[in-house]
């Protein structure tokens, strides 16, 4: 609507005797200037000027000088915008101490100004070597979402599925291999470990969540050895950001009722809190599939939250506390829980957990820029008490976790170094029917990082750590990031590195419990180790002025070794033992997104996975793994976001069951499951201050037939509820509200 | 047979609605209207857009924090530019509409001469 006049952005700096401006160690100072017709220069005032992706930023005096601090990031393109011009940017080296001299001059093209750019809902960063793709709060919303295992319905990369068919418990998979091989972080503080693997996707409620961090391949060195396949990383809501109140209750038709709420408050200009509330009640006995035990089991789940957040010129400090009480009941519709657990009760199942988290985080900021020291610690108790039927499992585990790192740059800011020392401890305790054991890590390490970054052209990160396991020993892990433009519409990046785990097997096989077959450990354990390598094309096509992105990947994963759970030797027995021979995943996948018109975004995505393991001796697929997965992903905003249509279509390949030919005829399952479609959608509708949704997941309907292997007969010898490929819910239509009181 | 006729129904449904709205847009006349305001931040950017969209009529909304000028697009059997006036203010800003300035090019040209 606006026509004006299309201005050229000339950058010259300017060496300018130091004396007429005083300079600060950590700001930078300089003049807007514009060249009239005549080629005179004048300074511009009211001219913005900010760091690109922060609120830092001035307007230019009315002699068009400005100074600004430096941000504490080490992205330093400074962006000026003006009066109906398109915002530009500028790479500054912050090493400089001259005044920046930025001249705006006359181009005489008449061009339209461009408003508003809208952000996808998941994007992928032009600027990071590590390839990330950000999930935020717009595709949060796109979806029932009430926890993270449910963050990825949209998202083609994380495949979320049911452990079991009795516990309700989910899992995660990246590139074909399980939630266990990807690094959980929280807020970069490695979380969801240990014993939280099998239930803790369900400890983060989705509105607690302001984006989520997904990278594939291997990660950087400072948060640990132990991402293999890839890093999710979860940021929760900032108490300085934070609306002043929001509310959200959620129902579904299977009875599940959940409640969010939470408020945030600057308490001063440096200090600010938070508190988040979730409870959830799910107590409707649904069995819609009539084999006598619960779909899900019934659940009731508490998590408290309080932050804090203090922020001054050179100190950046947070810490905050979580409280979690889990309670999950499920099985036979016949069992009482009040009758003693008997084989003349029915088959019933509990899990009680407790979990307390306390985590801080600070930061020292010196004045040399890019240069602070930083120290994380987080401290976490974990109790589980359960039984599945006759098995009685109890568990605890103390972790702690400290890492203290160091970041400077060396002569300039496209040279950055890292290193770091840390420390973790976990202490288990884990009881299995009358079996105690108990394993203590001590796991003191170090690290080193070095980045190169050419903001135009390349970008390089080695990394290199050395781990020292009290009961493995030296772990060392080389890592290194490489990412090249080709042109600006062109990215390559390539990873490779190693990463190592230690496996908890009961706790995180606790689905193998909900089984008539006996856990079996036929040797002692090591630790897991892998190597990773991927290579991924990001091409960006302007098409009618919007942006086309194609991202074309390989990753392959190679295990040195890993802990096989073989449930195919043995038809009576599950055994445990270190890998004999080759185990591996490829992963091939063709992700693409696009914005058809105005106001509907179009995701597609198409993955071939390629996962074999050496089970008995012999080099076999993966049991329960897809081969191929496709997604379809259509989001529509009508003018002004007042309404928003969402429809997500899932086609999931076939996988290999566990072989069950040494059961009786009736217990006998096919060697392959079939294909599926899972279809979801749903309709938001936006007041100022209100938001109401509604939608339905999995309309098509398609439920796993016959989840449970002899499920009339579950002290038998064949009762089995761990061979899991696809949903075991059915059509659940839900409704949610949610309302905000907003700061602005 | 059963789970076809939801998923014709909802998309039939869904279609209708969007039909509709476009339908209705077209069918009435619009108007754009621009205000000077005192809004000087992307917060007070952010505030403006979110709050006047749900005015009644308006069908797009653009504060330039840099020029200070609201843009409005409305219906004019729905609303007009006193009660957008007395909205802008309820917000909390000063304001004053900006009449004849059809090309952003003029805005910059009185900033201009005003320095």
């Amino acid at each position: 609507m606006n026509l004006l006049e299309r201005y050229m952005l000339v950058v010259g700096i300017l060496f300018m005797s130091i004396s007429t401006y005083a300079i600060e160690e950590n700001s930078i100072k300089g003049t807007v200037l514009e060249l009239d017709k005549e080629g005179n220069e004048s300074g511009l005032p009211g001219v913005n000027v900010y760091w690109a992706g922060t609120t830092i930023g001035v307007s230019t005096n009315s002699d068009g000088t400005f100074s600004l601090k430096l941000p504490q990031s080490n992205d330093y393109r400074l962006v000026v915008s003006f009066v109906g011009y398109q915002n530009d940017t500028i790479q500054v080296d912050p090493k400089l101490k001259t005044p920046l001299k930025i001249i705006l001059s006359t181009n005489q093209n008449l061009d339209e100004v461009i408003i508003a750019e809208k952000a996808l809902g998941a994007h992928i960063s032009r600027m990071n070597p590590i390839l990330t793709q950000k999930i935020t709060t717009a595709e949060l919303q796109k979806a029932a979402c009430c926890n993270l295992s449910e963050s990825f319905e949209t998202n083609a990369s994380v495949d979320v599925s049911f452990s079991d068919a009795v516990s309700g418990a989910k899992q995660i998979k990246m590139l074909g291999l399980a939630g266990k091989y990807s690094q959980l972080q929280t807020e970069n503080i490695p979380n969801l470990r240990g014993l939280a693997i099998p239930y803790g996707l369900s400890y983060i409620p989705g509105t607690w969540m302001e984006s989520i961090q997904v990278s594939k391949g291997t990660a950087s060195v400072k948060n640990g050895y132990e991402s293999i396949t890839g890093q999710i990383n979860t940021e929760f809501i900032k108490p300085d950001q934070a609306n002043p109140f929001y509310f959200n209750m959620y129902a579904n038709a299977y009875g599940k009722v959940e409640g969010n709420i939470y408020s945030g408050t600057k308490l001063t200009d440096e200090l600010s809190t938070m508190i988040f509330v979730h409870a959830e009640n799910f107590t409707n006995e649904k069995d819609m599939n009539h084999d006598g035990f619960l779909d899900h089991p019934k659940m009731k789940q508490i998590n408290l939250f309080n932050r804090w957040k203090y922020d001054s010129e050179n100190i950046h400090a947070q810490f905050g506390f979580k409280i979690l009480k889990e309670d999950r009941e499920g099985g036979q519709l016949s069992f009482d829980k009040d009758k003693p657990r008997t084989i003349n009760n029915g088959y019933g199942i509990g899990v009680k957990t407790d979990r307390y988290e306390l985590f801080t985080k600070t930061a020292y900021l010196f004045d040399k820029p890019g240069t602070n020291i930083g120290f994380i610690n987080s401290f976490i108790h974990h109790n589980q008490e359960s039984f599945f039927g006759l098995n009685n499992y109890n568990a605890r585990e103390n972790n702690y976790y400290g890492n203290l790192m160091f970041q400077t740059i060396l002569g300039n800011t496209n040279h950055q170094l890292t290193s770091g020392v840390s420390f973790i401890l976990d202490h288990y305790n884990e009881q299995l029917n009358d079996s105690t054991f108990v394993k203590k890590e001590h796991v003191p390490g170090g690290f080193v990082e070095y980045t190169y970054i050419n903001p135009d052209k390349m970008s390089l990160i080695l990394g290199f750590r050395a781990d020292f396991h009290n009961l493995f020993g030296t772990m060392l892990t080389p890592r290194i990031h490489f990412k090249y433009n080709f042109s600006e519409n062109t990215i390559l990046r390539a990873s490779a590195g190693r990463g190592y785990r230690s496996a908890n097997v009961i706790a995180e096989n606790t689905y193998l419990l909900a089984s008539s077959r006996k856990l079996s450990m036929l040797e002692e354990l090591d630790i897991e180790k892998a190597w990773n390598y991927g290579v991924n094309l990001t091409q960006y096509f302007n098409i009618n002025g919007k942006d086309l992105n194609i991202n074309l990947e390989y990753y392959r994963t190679d295990f040195q070794n890993q802990i096989v759970i073989d449930r195919e030797q043995n038809t009576s027995r599950i055994y445990v033992y270190n890998l004999k021979g080759k185990s591996y995943s490829n992963s091939f996948q063709i992700e693409m997104n696009y914005e058809l018109f105005k106001g509907f975004d179009v995701t597609a995505a198409a993955r071939y996975n390629d996962v074999k393991t050496t089970i008995n001796d012999e080099l076999v697929r993966k049991p329960l793994v897809n081969d191929f997965k496709g997604l379809i992903s259509l989001s529509y905003a009508t003018n002004m976001k007042k309404w928003q249509f969402d429809v997500t279509a899932q086609f999931n390949g076939s996988s290999r069951i566990p072989d069950t030919s040494g059961n009786p005829v009736a217990y006998r399952l096919d060697k392959f499951s079939p294909r599926y479609t899972l279809l979801n959608g749903q309709i938001t509708k936006y007041f100022r201050k209100w938001e109401i949704y509604v939608g339905a997941e999995n309309i098509t309907n398609f439920k796993q037939k016959n989840p449970i292997l002899a499920p009339n007969d579950p002290f038998g010898n064949y009762f089995d509820s761990s061979l899991i490929w696809g949903p075991i819910t059915g059509r659940k239509f839900y409704v949610g509200i949610r309302y905000r009181i907003k700061k602005y | 047979m059963k789970k076809f006729k939801i998923i014709i129904s909802v998309a039939v449904f869904a279609i209708m609605l969007i039909s509709s709205g476009l339908y209705a847009d077209g069918k009435k006349e619009v108007k754009e209207i621009k205000f000077k305001t005192s809004a000087v931040c992307h917060k007070c950017e952010a505030k403006i857009e979110d709050n006047m969209k749900y005015e009644k009529g308006v069908k797009f909304v653009d504060l330039n924090v840099d020029t200070k000028i609201c843009v409005i697009k409305y219906r004019v059997d729905k609303t007009s530019p006193e009660k957008l006036k007395k909205a802008l203010e309820k917000l909390g800003y000063e304001v004053s509409e900006i009449k004849k300035n059809k090309e952003g090019k003029e805005a910059l040209e009185k900033f201009r001469s005003k320095k």
